[in-house]
């Protein structure tokens, strides 16, 4: 089986986003996208962006060019483990952006996705981001933050309403993501590192285990999607 | 709802069925029908079938000599009977499709090797992205801005100072 990571279209990265990943929702911002192919088959896309926060970086003394989040994993089916694919999109990433120190992830206990990919991966585990809200408007969900008037990820129509308009939307509470790191240098690596928690476990209350990727990519292929 | 077997020749084809069954549509029915079975009755008033033509047809294709039948109410008349054909007809194809669903179903099956086609659908196709040679954007740089007045091209560096691109 031959596994190919080379640069995607737009297009492309959309059309693994929509299709095969559970969101299916493009990341805002800015995005480099990586195509994978399986015996010339086109399987799916692994995205990297800015992130939906400006201060992505900060809590590890990182500016905003030093840290970029993997935004996308949406996979199709796979022969290649999601880890080896991740890896190698990495890999690339740091050819060309030989700039960035560090990148995060999230993975959303919502969908019942603990980062078992990450784990797999040694990424660095860093405890859960806080929990959100999100309003429920026009057949779907918002986070708060695309309601403020401006900022990052407003979204105008939404932002437009009132305060009391707002306050009459559905809303329900979120659960905080898991959030990931992975150094891409040694310094960074050394400075982060005792930010290092256990892992969140596989299946609750047992200890997670890599061997339990297998099980995680297995669910989440029809069709795979690893959420970041 | 009352079923019962009865031999294939005492049956007759609805001379006035408003849904033409194509070749394809009935090869389709054939194939269903040697995999899995009869699995629903077809329906009969005085004789006729009124829902469940295709397969009728099929099941005689096939060689079958008798097939399951649902018998139609005795008190109702012609009508009846005619405005039950097209309901039946009309209600299946008001469904839609959820085109994700099946593709991903379709994709499965077809790993597992069954003939899709038999099953009376083409082979759902996989898009054909390629990779491209197309430069992507730097996460590592900010975004250059340059001055309308001079084109000098600038972006802000990793320190907040003024860096020449």
């Amino acid at each position: 089986m031959s596994l190919l990571i080379a640069p995607c279209s737009f297009d492309a990265a959309k059309y693994a986003v929509m299709n095969w990943h559970y969101s299916q929702q493009m990341p805002i911002g800015k995005l480099i996208s990586y195509g994978v192919w399986e015996d010339e088959i086109y399987i799916g896309a692994v995205l990297y962006g800015r992130g939906a926060s400006p201060e992505l970086g900060s809590a590890y003394g990182l500016s905003q060019v030093e840290c970029c989040e993997l935004v996308r994993v949406a996979l199709n089916k796979h022969k290649a483990s999601v880890s080896q694919i991740v890896s190698q999109t990495i890999k690339k990433l740091k050819e060309t952006n030989p700039g960035l120190r560090l990148i995060v992830s999230f993975a959303d206990p919502e969908h019942d996705h603990k980062g078992i990919i990450y784990q797999a991966m040694n990424w660095i585990y860093c405890g859960q981001s806080s929990p959100s809200k999100e309003y429920y408007y026009k057949d779907k969900w918002f986070h708060s933050r695309m309601l403020r008037p401006t900022g990052f990820g407003t979204i105008p129509e939404i932002a437009r309403l009132s305060k009391e308009q707002q306050k009459q939307l559905p809303t329900r509470e979120m659960k905080g993501k898991y959030r990931y790191i992975y150094p891409l240098d040694k310094a960074i690596r050394r400075s982060v590192d005792k930010l290092r928690l256990p892992y969140p476990s596989a299946v609750e209350g047992s200890i997670a285990s890599r061997d339990n990727s297998v099980v995680e990519v297995q669910v989440q292929s029809l069709p795979t999607a690893l959420e970041s | 709802m009352e079923l019962q077997m009865v031999a294939i020749e005492s049956l007759t084809l609805d001379p006035n069925n408003a849904r033409k069954h194509s070749k394809r549509n009935l090869d389709a029915i054939k194939e269903s029908l040697s995999k899995f079975g009869q699995r629903k009755p077809i329906v009969v008033h005085n004789g006729v079938v009124i829902a469940g033509n295709g397969t009728l047809e099929a099941a005689k294709t096939l060689g079958w000599k008798e097939i399951g039948v649902s018998v139609c109410p005795d008190d109702w008349d012609s009508d009846t009977a005619k405005a039950y054909a097209l309901a039946d007809n009309r209600s299946s194809e008001l469904a839609e499709w959820d085109e994700k669903i099946l593709s991903t179903q379709l994709l499965d099956l077809d790993d597992m090797g069954w003939a899709i086609e038999s099953l009376g659908f083409d082979k759902p196709l996989l898009p054909d992205f390629k990779p491209e040679d197309i430069e992507q954007p730097r996460l590592d740089q900010r975004a250059a801005t340059m001055c309308p007045q001079c084109s000098f091209e600038w972006r802000v560096g990793a320190k907040g100072e003024i860096e020449p691109v």
